[in-house]
């Protein structure tokens, strides 16, 4: 655990959750992430946050807009 | 070019998704309702200027965030460059995670993580600024890369890093303000056992 490293990682932690990351940069956290506990507990966490946001903030479209758009659509053609 | 009388059958499918963006944009369902019909409307009409096999998703988001700036900062005549100030890095990891093992931290953190209900995620993006909202909105809703969000908000691509950085952050203290109403949270205690 050297606080460099840690530092490092944490400064790229959406890059790397984001996919925007070289893959060289990507196998160098990965590497850190498998001997460091609490950056793989960062990581972990912003990753299962995120799906929590993702799944949390659907809606039920209503289906009376979607036959309005429809309509909208065919009067348009 | 693509086909105007293929429209209905490609987009109908996102409507649902941008029927959610727009309530996240506009905050209510008739003003999000009336911002997805004019997407569909505009969308419709430019359809032929559309490269069949680029990302249809992306243009159509285009088109909303286009629509949504437009007029509703037509309606509050300026937007609003609203500064977040400084916020620490893993502001709600640092929050929940507990000292001890691993296992006995996971378990605190899945508590507060389960525990969120759809209205606190809802209010806490609807609860950042809007310059902050539509890349937190872009990236971690629906998923669209820097590059795909730099081009959706016609901005530069370091500015929705920033942006989408900073904006989490906040996001991150909104949930926890919730955590903490709801109790989700183990009274923060110093002592060391």
């Amino acid at each position: 655990m050297n606080r460099r490293t840690c530092e490092h990682a944490v400064e790229r932690i959406y890059f790397y959750l984001d996919g925007e990351i070289t893959w060289y940069r990507r196998m160098r956290i990965n590497w850190h992430l498998r001997s460091c506990v609490q950056c793989e507990g960062a990581f972990d966490f912003e990753d299962r946050l995120r799906s929590v946001v993702r799944a949390k903030s659907c809606e039920d479209v209503p289906d009376e807009l979607i036959s309005r758009l429809r309509s909208i659509l065919r009067e348009e053609q | 070019m693509a086909d105007q009388a293929r429209f209905e059958d490609d987009a109908m499918g996102f409507a649902p998704q941008l029927y959610a963006a727009a309530m996240r944009m506009t905050r209510n369902p008739a003003d999000a309702e009336d911002l997805v019909q004019e997407t569909f409307l505009k969308a419709y009409r430019a359809y032929h200027t559309f490269t069949t096999g680029t990302n249809l998703k992306a243009w159509l988001y285009r088109i909303l965030t286009n629509t949504y700036i437009n007029k509703y900062r037509k309606a509050a005549r300026r937007p609003k460059e609203v500064d977040l100030g400084e916020l620490e890095d893993l502001y709600l990891y640092r929050r929940v995670s507990t000292a001890g093992t691993r296992e006995a931290s996971k378990s605190a953190e899945e508590e507060v993580l389960s525990g969120f209900v759809d209205s606190d995620v809802k209010q806490a993006i609807e609860a950042l600024p809007e310059n902050f909202r539509l890349p937190v909105l872009l990236a971690d809703v629906e998923g669209f890369s820097y590059k795909e969000i730099s081009e959706i908000m016609d901005v530069p691509i370091g500015t929705v890093m920033s942006r989408l950085h900073r904006g989490r952050k906040a996001l991150q203290k909104a949930l926890w303000e919730f955590a903490r109403e709801r109790g989700l949270t183990a009274p923060s205690e110093e002592t060391d056992e």
